[in-house]
């Protein structure tokens, strides 16, 4: 249809072009907008899985209270140590799977200097202690952790994850999921060597 | 006359942004000095569950979020500020955890963006209105002279002393011409589109006119034009920076303490560790949200774990006429054994029991019942209780009950 039939028939806005010049701007500002805004939605979607912890290479946080044996563990009480502290639970099945592993990682380098440390998390303590009987039981503390909190402050995002604490406090590595030898093989074992401490 | 009664249709408008604005700042901002539970609500609503996609740590049931919840009502209870509550959050799970980006970061985009856009959209509305009044605000000129105006423009085109030139009005005023040369060369000649054709070329021909400075009468039309759009543009332009205003204050402050608008209004009274929270704050919560029956079950167990039988009893029953609940009848028939009352809680246990026969708490409260009311069958219930949940911290005294009795 050309502009002066449109016009004849009283449809088209009549004063078309002198409002062009305002309209692309204002489109242009409008895209830009809508990209930015997608563009740093689609960055924080994108980051929302499991991930390092925003710990690591700050202190760790601390770790205290009564244990599934009945004691109470703190874990200032091992300055200057290099520990492990796993989260888990007995309903959560990798950490079924990869409780073997840190048993044998214990007793190869429990003599090197490595401490253990586990936090228990929303478990009831009689599964809780049948799971680790089942694995002949665990040579290290079990922190009870009945509503979550302490999981919570070491910043756990889903169980099973563990986190490597260096000598100076610091955390020094953190493993989401299940673990494997690798991941001991990279961090611990060089840590305890020394090579790790500052 | 008709300033007057745009002076008072100014003033009206201006007394309506100025409610607005107040109720965005009222809804906006705390309301009161809300509880403790309110507050937990509050900023547990604007932090993302560890372990769950997009939900926040308010609203999810999952593993970790009850015991975020409980770090949160934990330091809010100690006097720590919303946000230094938030950082503990971001110090352990990184920024991403704020549901609300922090408008320190790159989310600063996602909080001006509607600071930007509201005005923005404004200014474009209010250029196009003022486009469209201009020529409105100079027709008041009757028909008939428009269509004078329409004619000479065109005898004027046709006889060549008329020619457009290339500027937007110029095409404009090309096209009217033809929409008009058009309209009359129609065989079936269509009166309302002469009409409206002429309208149009006037329009065109007056606003093409007026960028000419040799053509001093419509020149001054529009100088006329333009003093009459004044106080009406300054009202516009107020207006606008009241909504720019309004929203630079809403995002101010909900970015700054942690009442944003969006954190729901159902509080969950619950949550773990809602017996920290006093009788008085619940009733105020129940007082806020009468319809609430989770409002009044909290108030319950407050009155409960006071020792306010009564009160403890009317507040379930509120909780039960509202939402009847199988949770809240049990509470309710375990108050009443507790208050010493165990014939009339007997029937509901009884009725409970049959629907949940492998449930300890019930059986235990059964199991007390029947005991208290001389019922033979109370050791046999209790001691399935025992069976069913060995470890349970009532289940010592229990065992004590039976072997003294």
């Amino acid at each position: 249809m050309s502009a002066p039939d449109a016009v004849a028939q009283g449809t088209a806005p009549p004063e078309e072009s002198p409002r062009r010049p305002l309209r692309r701007p204002a489109a242009v500002v409008l895209v830009v907008l809508v990209a930015l805004t997608g563009i740093v939605l689609a960055g924080r979607l994108g980051s929302t899985g499991p991930q390092d912890s925003a710990l690591l290479d700050g202190p760790a946080p601390g770790l205290t209270g009564p244990t599934l044996d009945g004691g109470t563990f703190e874990l200032a009480d091992w300055d200057g140590e290099v520990v492990l502290v796993n989260v888990w639970a007995s309903w959560c099945a990798p950490c079924r799977r990869e409780q073997p592993l840190l048993l044998e990682a214990h007793s190869a380098l429990g003599p090197q200097g490595l401490r253990i440390v586990g936090i228990d998390v929303r478990d009831d303590a009689d599964d809780a202690r049948a799971f680790l009987a089942e694995h002949g039981g665990a040579p290290w503390p079990n922190v009870v952790d009945p509503d979550g909190v302490r999981a919570v402050e070491w910043g756990t995002f889903a169980l099973p994850e563990t986190y490597l604490v260096g000598r100076d406090g610091s955390v020094v590595a953190k493993a989401s999921g299940e673990l494997d030898a690798a991941w001991i093989d990279e961090h611990v074992v060089p840590l305890l060597a020394g090579e790790g401490a500052p | 006359m008709s300033s007057l009664r745009r002076v008072a249709g100014g003033l009206a408008v201006l007394a309506v942004l100025a409610v607005a604005v107040l109720g965005l700042v009222r809804a906006a901002g705390d309301g009161g000095r809300p509880s403790l539970e309110e507050r937990v609500a509050a900023v547990a609503g604007t932090i993302r569950c560890p372990t769950c996609q997009g939900l926040s740590v308010e609203d999810s049931s999952s593993v970790l979020a009850g015991g975020a919840r409980a770090i949160i009502e934990r330091q809010l209870a100690e006097g720590r500020t919303p946000d230094q509550v938030r950082q503990y959050f971001v110090d352990r799970y990184g920024e991403q955890v704020l549901l609300s980006p922090d408008p320190a970061g790159p989310g600063l985009v996602v909080w001006l963006a509607p600071a930007l856009g509201v005005p923005l959209v404004g200014v474009l509305v209010w250029a196009r209105l003022r486009r469209s009044r201009r020529p409105a605000a100079g027709a008041p000129l009757p028909a008939p002279a428009a269509a004078g105006d329409a004619r000479a423009a065109l005898a004027d085109y046709r006889e060549g002393r008329l020619v457009p030139d290339d500027s937007p009005a110029g095409d404009a005023l090309l096209g009217a011409l033809r929409a008009r040369q058009l309209a009359g060369t129609d065989e079936l000649v269509d009166e309302d589109g002469v009409r409206r054709a002429e309208l149009r070329l006037a329009a065109a021909h007056r606003r093409y006119a007026a960028r000419l400075p040799s053509a001093a009468g419509a020149t001054g039309r529009q100088a006329v034009t333009d003093g009459a759009a004044l106080p009406r543009r300054v009202l516009t332009v107020g207006s606008l920076v009241l909504v720019a205003g309004a929203a630079v204050v809403a995002v101010v402050l909900t970015a700054g303490d942690g009442t944003p608008a969006a954190a729901g209004p159902q509080a969950q009274p619950e949550v773990e560790g809602s017996s920290a929270t006093g009788p008085e704050e619940l009733l105020v919560a129940t007082q806020q949200r009468p319809d609430d029956p989770a409002a009044w079950v909290a108030l319950g167990r407050a009155y409960d774990h006071a020792g306010e039988y009564a009160d403890a009893l009317a507040a379930y029953d509120r909780a039960l006429a509202l939402r009847p609940a199988d949770d809240v009848v049990l509470l309710r028939a375990g108050l009443l054994v507790r208050a010493g009352s165990p014939a009339e809680a007997l029937p509901v246990l009884a009725e409970l029991a049959g629907r949940y026969p492998d449930e300890p708490d019930v059986l235990l409260l059964l199991g007390l019942a029947q005991d208290r009311t001389g019922d033979a069958q109370g050791a046999t219930t209790l001691r399935r209780f025992l069976e069913l949940d060995p470890d349970s911290p009532a289940a010592p005294g229990v065992r004590r009950l039976l072997e003294g009795g």
